[in-house]
């Protein structure tokens, strides 16, 4: 039986033919990750390479699977809850989010105008902390230390935030069905508006100790430029569409959650520098929708309505009625959404979840040909995805 | 092709941008660190933290409710006895399973179990992070009458 | 010259040795005396500078970064290399399967030897130089390629792809800054007219403005420049960033190192500073004046002519500062691309160091 370095062939195998050493340039395969320092989690490319320059980038994934969609058809309704925290560990109110959407409407639970404008407060919070992990890790990728760990400290702060409220510092279980679990404490808006003031003062920072300095615009301008077209093609959300010049908010298209009360921009690429849909453009879209959020934010807890922030029915014990909706929200790295189905039993019958990650990291392959191992680096930087949730 | 100028303006971006960058980094190394040196100064956790369970063993009835509600079923009860008369003698939290969602605290009808502030909990095998709360021999709990060193937010809902 | 006065060390040692044995061969005491010399040169010179340096660095990253840094163990952290040092002995010195063993092995010494070989020709004060080549940055430059020798035998042997692409990566970069390097080193040699390193630092005798890079006000027209394209060339000979490709963290693992543990990883890893703080010693020494200070009291009938720990304490201060600058600039700044490293070298350091060569060559020649 044949043999190739000592592994055993299946029948009907052969090795490839061995051709003359001199007439062939020869490829490199490598296996970066799932240990690699920069694969954001246990992400594993297979990279066939010509030296620097890669030929084939192909994501394996499923390290982390956890079978979430059927742990959720085998739990009740509040059971379920803290599961979804798990998938984006970064962006876990936001998942929350994704889940409670669509049995509500399915159910046709009329949510509490507090609860409301709360869970949008915590999306948003939710979503500074994220895109400030996302863009000091794209710094820390690109070889920046240091305004990563700038980064980490506002970022540390608002945990502390979140955890004044909801308990936790990552996981936060704070939405449940038909409300959320726990109204502000004494001083906390205060408090919360005090860490906006300090991210926005510490933005002009980060922009010009990393986004703007001479190296990494050269490092990331035009580099593994995710266009319009591909971006549609393979159905990426998020941040990455917005900055190829899509103006696709859902929390503008389709607002959810009171989203329509609030006055604030989408920003869409491309700014000032690069093209749109580049590493650069990606990143600066990161850092102008966190600003944006903390407007969010600042118009929330000014205008945040009194009242109950749980709806009185939806008990521990509430079962949705038949039915079934699907409804999407965006959460930081794109678009979360789920299709539920009930039939009225104590579990939910189905229970799928979009996560945009999964649909991000699809994206890889294609854009990756023809760059060099540092600018696939900046690609797998920019696009930002969370292992937990495309494995799920 | 790079025109001259180009060129040159290149070569004083790079250099802007790093003095730049120098002159935020730098004033840094005179100021105060932000970290905390963590065993000797504790971080301040607020009291609504989902730490490990503060079980309060003489209240309990045993109802299961907690066991019941939890999604990784890690909490196992044993008692002696029914009703009003029933005697714990288990209450085992499986900290290797435990989510901390809070969740056990909410059915629990007297109140006897929430969440508390320690979120560090080491052993070296498996067996030290199960603890059970109902070992009257080295309790892990506040008995009544002792006052508890922080003060508690009721994860209970009504 | 002051340094034929100075008998060397290693000679006064093998005549103590042959007056106590008596008959041997003297030569033999000449070898025994310079390995004493050598090894205390190493245990003297190679500790502080590794482990200050590290320390150094390690302390400056985090208080820049808001952090504190090591402070655990001892007074301030300072013992925190030293342990970590131990750490790295004690630990095993792991040799992958497929390894190409007698290269692997031998590519750390490399690296270690051409690290320290280079404070050979390093002027410290007046008298104070373990030899004074009179091709001294000849030999300084041909040391830093000497290094890149054990790094490409050590990303080969490994048996590791990452590793094969940091040596690439490495060889790559060599080629393209040892031009400017060696380009704008020949400034300073063409206004003292030596290749000695030593004798170059003699002839910035006097204050300021006798020093290379202000020399006669006019002349740092050609010298800052030079300064410049010397000082960045010297931080990618030094690996450090914005140009540490080969051991590119984020993108190569560990680069060349990766397949490395224990002692054998300490000795690329020491030797970093090494380099850095010969590096910084050399500009000084073609640029800042060597071991002179600014108000002229080490010059010619100055009140320190010639004292040889006044211009150790110069000399050190410039190197320091130099060294400082150097942490300063790999805490704040991004990696460069392989490309861009190559653009940097070629099309901008090359160019502005051959001009100065050619204008200073005139300046000489009027």
């Amino acid at each position: 039986m044949e043999t190739i370095q000592g592994v055993k062939l299946n029948e009907g195998e052969r090795a490839a033919p061995v051709l003359p050493r001199d007439i062939q340039s020869d490829e490199l395969v490598f296996n970066m990750g799932p240990q690699h320092p920069s694969t954001h989690g246990v992400l594993r490319l297979m990279l066939r390479t010509d030296g620097e320059v890669v030929l084939e980038a192909q994501p394996l994934i499923g390290n982390l699977h956890r079978c979430c969609e059927k742990i959720l058809e085998n739990l009740t309704y509040v059971q379920g809850l803290p599961y979804v925290d798990r998938m984006d560990y970064l962006g876990a109110i936001n998942m929350e989010m994704g889940l409670v959407l669509p049995v509500e409407k399915a159910a046709g639970v009329e949510v509490p105008k507090r609860a409301q404008y709360l869970r949008v407060v915590m999306c948003e919070l939710n979503r500074v902390i994220s895109h400030l992990f996302a863009a000091g890790q794209f710094g820390l990728d690109m070889g920046a230390f240091t305004p990563f760990l700038y980064m980490f400290r506002e970022r540390e702060e608002g945990i502390n935030v979140l955890n004044e409220i909801t308990g936790g510092r990552l996981l936060y279980h704070y939405i449940r069905y038909g409300g959320v679990t726990r109204d502000v404490p004494k001083g906390w808006i205060e408090r919360c508006l005090k860490w906006c003031d300090r991210v926005d003062e510490h933005m002009d920072e980060y922009n010009s100790l990393l986004t703007y300095n001479h190296i990494f615009l050269n490092r990331t301008c035009g580099v593994a430029v995710l266009d319009k077209e591909t971006c549609l093609d393979y159905g990426v959300t998020g941040p990455i569409l917005r900055a190829a010049g899509v103006p696709r908010d859902l929390r503008k298209d389709m607002p959810y959650s009171c989203y329509e009360d609030f006055d604030f921009d989408v920003p869409v690429g491309p700014f000032e520098k690069g093209v749109a849909g580049d590493s650069w453009n990606r990143h600066r879209q990161r850092l102008r929708e966190a600003e944006e959020s903390i407007k969010i934010i600042r118009q929330a807890l000014k205008n945040l309505p009194e009242g109950e922030t749980q709806h009185p029915k939806v008990t521990r014990a509430w079962k949705a009625p038949a039915g079934e909706a699907y409804v999407a929200s965006e959460a930081p790295r794109g678009e979360i959404s789920a299709y539920f189905v009930s039939d009225g039993g104590k579990f939910p019958y189905r229970m799928r979840m979009r996560g945009p990650s999964f649909y991000n990291i699809a994206v890889l392959e294609t854009c990756s040909r023809g760059l060099l191992i540092g600018d696939l680096i900046a690609l797998m930087g920019s696009v930002d995805i969370t292992l937990g949730e495309v494995d799920r | 092709m790079l025109s001259f100028r180009q060129w040159a303006g290149n070569v004083w971006n790079g250099l802007k941008t790093t003095f730049t960058g120098l002159s935020i980094t730098v004033p840094y190394i005179f100021r105060k660190p932000y970290t905390l040196q963590y065993p000797e100064e504790v971080p301040e956790i607020p009291t609504t933290e989902r730490g490990l369970h503060n079980f309060e063993v003489d209240l309990c009835i045993a109802c299961d409710q907690c066991a019941k509600i939890c999604p990784v079923d890690c909490i196992a009860i044993e008692a002696e006895g029914k009703g009003k008369f029933a005697r714990m003698t288990k209450f085992e939290i499986d900290y290797t399973k435990c989510l901390f969602c809070a969740l056990c605290c909410e059915p629990c009808p007297t109140e006897c179990i929430h969440m508390g502030p320690t979120f560090d909990l080491v052993g070296y095998t498996r067996e030290e992070v199960i603890i059970n709360y109902a070992d009257r021999e080295n309790p892990r709990t506040f008995s009544d009458g002792e006052k508890l060193p922080y003060e508690i937010v009721s994860f209970a809902r009504k | 010259m002051i340094l034929a006065e100075v008998v060397p060390l290693s000679a006064k040692l093998a005549v103590l040795m042959a007056d106590f044995v008596g008959a041997s061969p003297i030569w033999i005491f000449h070898a025994i005396g310079s390995l004493i010399v050598a090894v205390g040169v190493l245990a003297l010179v190679v500790t502080p500078v590794g482990l200050g340096g590290v320390y150094l660095e390690r302390k400056l990253a985090g208080r820049m970064q808001n952090r504190s840094g090591p402070n655990r163990v001892g007074p301030y952290g300072l013992l925190q290399t030293l342990a970590d040092g131990v750490k790295l002995l004690a630990k095993e010195d792991i040799a992958q399967e497929g390894a190409d063993l007698p290269l692997f092995r031998m590519a750390p010494y490399i690296v270690f030897l051409a690290a320290f070989a280079g404070f050979v020709v390093l002027p410290f004060a007046p008298g104070v130089i373990a030899a004074d080549l009179d091709v001294g940055i000849f030999y300084f430059l041909a040391l830093i390629g000497l290094e890149t020798i054990g790094i490409v035998m050590a990303g080969w042997s490994s048996n590791n792809k990452w590793s094969l692409l940091g040596s690439m990566r490495e060889v790559a970069q060599v080629v393209s800054y040892e031009l400017p390097l060696g380009i704008s080193a020949m400034v300073p040699v063409i206004a003292a007219g030596t290749m000695s390193v030593y004798g170059i630092t003699e002839a910035q005798s006097g204050h300021i403005f006798n020093w290379f890079l202000l020399k006669d006000g006019y002349w740092a027209i050609v010298m800052i420049p030079s300064f410049l394209v010397f000082y960045v060339s010297s931080l990618a000979a030094a690996k450090r960033a914005p140009f540490d490709l080969p051991e590119a963290e984020s993108e190569l693992v560990a680069g060349f190192h990766t397949e490395y543990s224990g002692m054998r990883f300490g000795m690329f890893f020491l030797p970093e500073y090494a380099v850095m703080l010969s590096l910084s010693g050399i500009t000084t020494a073609l640029f800042l004046g060597g071991w002179h200070d600014p108000f002229g009291m080490s010059g010619e009938g100055g009140t320190f002519h010639n004292v040889w720990w006044w211009g150790l304490i110069w000399f050190f201060l410039k190197a320091t500062i130099l060294f400082l600058s150097q942490i300063l600039l790999r805490w704040t700044l991004p990696r460069l691309r392989v490309d861009q490293v190559m653009y940097l070298c070629y099309k901008v350091l090359l160019p502005i160091s051959m001009v100065c060569l050619v204008v200073a060559a005139a300046m000489r020649l009027i």
